[in-house]
């Protein structure tokens, strides 16, 4: 019964680790599944991902907190569908495997992704973080049409 | 070998603690699991990006804006993160001009006890001029 709870958070050596004390929201409101709060990731970060794409000549403050809260949904939803399938299997430790079926969200942001038909692909969310790592560039777009 | 976006990752600590809230007590996740999560989420700060990106053109606009990724989250099939993403966008704007107020007020503050007091009361205004003045308010992101 090694259902083992370790899900010790590793100790991320992120170098902007924690959410910089001036972007937690002082006094945040009240405390729901999604409050309307400020960010957790830390937008420096974000920021840099945001960069990562040469088409993006510049990029508001404003909208980078937006894609970090945005971000921050995006995770609590994938967490949550895959929370319905961990328990389907009766099981109290979410694994990779409940990602890929529950992930409808994050197929329909494969399917869907501006310009629909950008790239389409067939196999989940498993399909997309490999070819995240797969990509020698971020700037190098091409390798979503490699897929169709 | 291709050069892995690393840095690209988003801090473990906080997709975990992220995660964790989203989740009924007990709950664990895996390593894994939460690893690809983590991936997952920054290939969507990308596509979100990307989709933004194609709004702000549509615009003419050089600039992407707020507006611009709440269109992306529509487009891409999030539409019920807009509203809770307008309401942070809110609190975010007022907690920014709040910042900028207060840095007017320390300045105007500063100024006058400058010229009133010694140099030790100076360093002390300094050091917090300097820890105000960290978050840029009018940084932009520049490529």
């Amino acid at each position: 019964m090694a259902a083992a709870a370790a899900a010790v958070p590793g100790p991320g050596p992120g170098p902007a680790e924690a959410a910089a004390p001036g972007e937690e929201a002082a006094g945040a409101g009240p405390q729901g599944p999604s409050p309307a709060r400020l960010a957790r990731l830390p937008l420096a970060r974000v920021k840099a991902l945001v960069k990562a794409d040469p088409d993006v000549t510049l990029a508001s403050q404003e909208a980078v907190f937006v894609l970090a809260r945005a971000t921050e949904l995006f995770v609590e939803t994938i967490a949550k569908d895959a929370y319905v399938y961990a328990q389907q299997g009766k099981r109290k430790t979410l694994q990779r495997k409940d990602l890929g079926m529950g992930a409808c969200s994050v197929l329909a942001l494969a399917k869907g992704c501006c310009n629909g038909g950008f790239f389409h692909l067939s196999g989940g969310a498993e399909i997309i973080m490999d070819l995240f790592f797969l990509s020698p560039k971020m700037g190098e777009k091409n390798f979503y049409q490699r897929l169709q | 070998m291709a050069e892995r976006p690393e840095d690209l990752n988003l801090p473990n600590a906080v997709i975990t603690r992220i995660i964790k809230e989203a989740l009924p007590d007990g709950v664990n996740i895996s390593k894994e699991a939460r690893s690809a999560i983590s991936r997952a989420a920054s290939v969507f700060v990308l596509y979100a990006t990307s989709c933004a990106n194609n709004f702000a053109m549509k615009g003419k606009r050089k600039t992407l804006n707020a507006g611009d990724v709440l269109s992306a989250m529509e487009e891409m099939e999030f539409q019920r993160f807009v509203a809770p993403l307008k309401e942070s966008l809110e609190v975010y704007r007022r907690e920014q001009k709040g910042k900028k107020e207060a840095r007017k007020d320390k300045d105007k503050k500063a100024d006058s006890e400058e010229q009133d007091k010694s140099r030790e009361e100076d360093n002390d205004d300094d050091d917090e001029r300097m820890e105000e003045e960290e978050p840029n308010d009018e940084e932009e992101v520049d490529n």
